[in-house]
């Protein structure tokens, strides 16, 4: 990398940075959690990253629409698209959804044959659930690139190495 | 399945996703309203042109 184009990068970053901060701190937040709590709160409930950075609302959005999704193609499928045995694929598109996705595998139906009328609703169901969990993964992302922004601002402002 | 079942599905998921992926970088609540309501139309627009240029196909081939 040369050297203008690594000072280039570096100034796109500062601006992402402040851009971030600037965001952070119009949307209320004051507190700064580690990003790997972040990460894993994010994980487990969707929208709780954003709800822990302050964005209180967005959070609950990101949580009612995530839940509501997932929720509807594991009950259209009555537990069965949840199944790393007959959907492996889906089954790790499906894992990023997190809390939801743990309970789905608490009450999964096992190996048993799904009855007909759920083999019929079983695309959908699978389209949903893993929509469910990519878009979370998007937020965990997000929530992750959010903490290690302000604390970063953080580390500045008391001198600290970051 | 049913064909409105799937439509729908469409314009829910399109919708959700629309909105995920415009709230988390617009922090102004108004704006990215507006801007998840254009990347909506976008992607059912985008899927609906796809779907029609392989029925296009299938009737066509």
């Amino acid at each position: 990398m040369s050297r203008e184009h690594g000072a280039a990068r570096s100034l796109v970053l500062m601006h992402a940075d402040v851009e971030v901060d600037v965001e952070l701190e119009a949307s209320g937040a004051r507190r700064r959690p580690h990003p790997w709590l972040s990460l894993v709160l994010a994980w487990l409930v969707p929208g709780a990253g954003h709800w822990l950075l302050g964005q209180r609302w967005r959070g609950v959005s990101f949580f009612v629409l995530l839940v509501m999704t997932f929720a509807f193609g594991w009950g259209a499928s009555a537990g069965h698209a949840v199944s790393l045995e007959h959907h492996p694929v889906a089954f790790w598109l499906q894992l990023p959804a997190g809390g939801p996705m743990l309970l789905a595998l608490g009450f999964a139906p096992g190996l048993a044959v799904p009855p007909p009328e759920v083999v019929a609703r079983l695309d959908l169901a699978l389209t949903f659930t893993m929509v469910a969990g990519l878009l979370n993964l998007l937020l965990v992302h997000d929530a992750w690139e959010r903490a290690v922004v302000l604390r970063r601002g953080a580390c500045a402002e008391r001198g600290r190495p970051r | 399945m049913s064909l409105p079942l799937w439509i729908a599905s469409l314009l829910y998921l399109s919708a959700v996703t629309s909105w995920v992926c415009v709230a988390v970088r617009e922090p102004d609540d108004r704006q990215a309203l507006r801007r998840a309501a254009s990347f909506f139309v976008l992607l059912v627009g985008g899927i609906a042109g796809f779907g029609a240029l392989v029925f296009l196909f299938e009737a066509l081939v």
